[in-house]
This record gives C-alpha cells, structure tokens and sequence, in this order.
C-alpha cells in the first residue's frame, strides 16, 4: 500500500509557482522572500500564522509540523531576551 | 513614548518561524531555542547590515543556518552523533498518541542528510521559493531542486518502510495522516 506521504509525494513539484534554474538569484529571493514573510505572517511583527494552505501538495505534512511549532507561544527565555534587547539597546 | 523599532518589530515576527526552522534542523526543542537565541543576538548585532524592504525571514534564516552548521562541526568534532540527537527526538511521553505519529515524521526527518533536510524544510515547510532556497543555503538553485527531489524520495520511502523498524510498512504513514486529519479539525 502506498502511503499518504506517496500519494503527496506525486502531487506537484513546484513550490510556489517556481520555474527558474540557475545560480541562486540572492537579490532576487530578497525580493521575493518579501511575499513569503507576509504570507506566512512574519512580517513586521504580526502574529503568525499557521500557513498549511501555502505551497505544493506533498510538503501538506511537513507544513503541519512546522505549523505546530510555529502557533507555540514564545517561551520565556526568548520573550526576556527580546526585553532585554530592547532596554539595553544591544 | 518613542516609536516602536521596525527592525525588531520584524525581527519579533521571524521568531516562530526561525523555532520552527530551527527544531526540523536539530530535533531537539531546547537546542531549538538556543540556536533561536543566538540567531537573535546575531541578527541584533549586525541589524544595521539588514536592507529593509527585504526578507527579514530569509535574512534570519541564513544566519540560523550558519549558526547551526558551527555547532554541528564542533559537536562532531566532540564525538557527538546526529544518530543521538535523532533518538533524543524520539522520546514522547506515553499517551501523548498524537505527536507520537509527528514524531514519526520527525524521526524521518532527522535521518535525512541535513543538506537534504534543510532543503526540504526551506521549500517544503517554510515555504520559501527555490530560489529564496537556494540563496539561504548558498547553493545553485538547481542544487536545492535536487535536494527537495531525492529528500522527498528517501522520506517517503523511510515512512513507508517504517522509520525505525517495528512498525509494518504503511502503519506509520497511516498514523500520520490519521494524526494530521486530527489537527486539521481542530485548526479547522
């Protein structure tokens, strides 16, 4: 039998939309990775978002992990250093 | 009152996803946050580098990445194993049937080659483009491409097989799905 990841595994290849191959564009991605940092809520703060409905379908299960971590509230050692940042100015 | 800073107004909002980034890297959630922890004060020292209008998720995925592939270099050089850390991952509490099966995916994960692994948590989880991908991992695009292609080949074959033995064939990916259909009602 093959499994859900398999069935996944064969639907779609193409994250995104993307067709380009070559050297890796980095002004390029800058750019784009604006788009991906909106959708998947991490810009400028906002609250994240868990984001299951982005990109193909076979990465569906890796996407629900990394969702999992992502609706965590933040613990409080890194709250403190967020603080701490703030007032120390470093 | 002054106003609030854009930078770390921004850097705030990469934080869930550099945890998440950073736990599918090294498996272990207090690793995780340490290497979160560090990135931070990284991406903090060096913010007056960061263009704004530009990635901040990108830009602090990059830096994480480094910090992570240091650490690794010098934990194998100190005669630790990913073969250690993927069993520390393992362990769930009894009864917590849920992130049992996630840990299954996570145990296929951590068995990945992590040029592999960290290819497929770009695209596959984080959603980021190839080309953001590869510009992250400092590769050709290509590069990435083949990552994702022969990572997503061993996952699906590790998962099916069953990652760690006991486990019949399809049960694993079985209980997966069964796992995630779970969390989608509850999302939903």
């Amino acid at each position: 039998m093959r499994s859900w990841y398999n069935k996944a595994h064969m639907a779609g290849d193409s994250p995104q939309g993307s067709k380009s191959t070559g050297k890796a564009p980095r002004k390029a991605a800058r750019a784009t990775g604006k788009a991906a940092d909106a959708q998947a809520g991490g810009q400028a703060g906002a609250a994240p978002q868990p984001c299951a409905d982005r990109g193909p379908a076979w990465a569906a299960p890796l996407r629900h992990m990394y969702d999992e971590v992502v609706s965590e509230p933040l613990p409080p050692d890194l709250a403190d250093l967020l603080a701490r940042l703030d007032s120390t100015g470093e | 009152m002054s106003p609030p800073d854009p930078f770390k107004h921004e850097l705030t909002g990469a934080i869930p996803h550099l945890r998440a980034f950073a736990r599918g890297l090294c498996g272990r959630p207090d690793m995780a946050d340490d290497l979160v922890q560090e990135t931070l004060l990284k991406a903090w020292a060096a913010r007056e580098r960061f263009i704004p209008g530009t990635s901040i998720r990108a830009w602090t995925f990059t830096i994480l990445r480094n910090l992570y592939l240091t650490d690794r270099r010098r934990s194998r050089n100190q005669g630790e194993y990913d073969e250690l850390v993927a069993e520390r991952t393992l362990i769930t509490p009894a009864g917590q049937e849920g992130p049992l099966h996630l840990a299954d995916l996570r145990r296929a994960l951590m068995q990945l080659p992590p040029e592999r692994r960290e290819a497929l948590l770009l695209v596959g989880a984080g959603g980021f483009s190839y080309e953001e991908a590869a510009a992250i991992c400092g590769c050709a695009v290509g590069t990435i491409k083949s990552r994702v292609g022969r990572a997503r080949a061993a996952l699906a074959t590790m998962i099916e097989q069953g990652v760690e033995g006991p486990r019949e064939g399809g049960q694993a990916g079985d209980a997966i799905m069964a796992d995630l259909a779970r969390v989608s009602e509850r999302a939903s």
